[in-house]
């Protein structure tokens, strides 16, 4: 059996489940849908990359903040001269 | 062209135009009912635009194998997003399987799914749809050259894995 016969066959079988010619009345998807989508898409991006953020201190990171400003080094004593706190 | 003609024309060639698309869409029905009511809207619309450059035919399987493409790209998405109806790929699977009733055509339908794409594409619109292998490669959008190189290998390959079943 040649190519043409296998094919013709194929076709004869595929025929007989051709559904019914139909059209759409008109178009599921209205023309204004994908540019307003795309809108959408690109304001919540635009808002999420300006939106401020806020930082939030927990009061173990004050408390971190505190101790670091208040620290002093333990051979801060051999900077100090004999003037220090006279021209404070 | 105006909206009847067009109607006219596509209602001619709905029944080859059925068989592109499921050949299109590795035969399977519901992709290619799909496929093509998206053609028939695009062509009805004006998005898709005959300009009668090549013949109707050949320009309309040209848009049906450019829309099933694009259909085939998102098919993972729509099958992981949009079940139809809890129905599920083993369902349509059976759907297909239905069509087909003669072994010897089911044979050629899995001989077909192991050639490459253009292969079978032109070995499809030259024997299933009697287009000569210039029209073939109009609709495919390749040379007469290239169309005919992948018509020789097709049909060779695929008169040896018939032979070889």
């Amino acid at each position: 059996m040649n190519l043409r016969a296998r094919f013709a066959e194929l076709r004869e079988e595929e025929s007989r489940a051709v559904p019914r010619f139909k059209v759409a009345p008109e178009s599921r998807r209205p023309a204004w849908r994908r540019p307003a989508a795309l809108a959408f898409v690109l304001l919540i991006a635009v808002l999420l990359s300006t939106r401020p953020r806020r930082i939030s201190f927990t009061a173990e990171d004050r408390a971190a903040a505190r101790a670091v400003a208040t620290w002093h080094a333990p051979t801060d004593f051999l900077l100090r001269m004999p003037s220090t706190g006279v021209s404070r | 062209m105006d909206r009847a003609e067009l109607e006219r024309q596509l209602q001619a060639f709905h029944a080859a135009s059925f068989a592109w698309a499921l050949a299109c869409c590795d035969r399977d029905r519901n992709d290619a009912e799909d496929v093509l009511q998206t053609v028939y809207v695009k062509v009805l619309e004006g998005k898709a635009r005959y300009e009668g450059r090549a013949a109707f035919r050949t320009w309309l399987f040209a848009v049906i194998r450019h829309t099933a493409a694009g259909y085939r790209r998102t098919r993972w998405l729509r099958l992981r997003f949009l079940p139809r109806n809890g129905d599920g790929i083993d369902e349509r699977e059976s759907a297909e399987r239905s069509l087909i009733r003669s072994e010897r055509a089911a044979a050629l339908v899995r001989a077909l799914a192991q050639l490459a794409r253009r292969q079978r594409e032109v070995l499809e619109l030259v024997f299933y749809h009697d287009m000569t292998i210039e029209q073939a490669g109009q609709t495919l959008g390749i040379s007469l050259g290239t169309a005919r190189v992948h018509y020789e290998r097709g049909k060779k390959r695929l008169a040896t894995m018939l032979e070889e079943r």
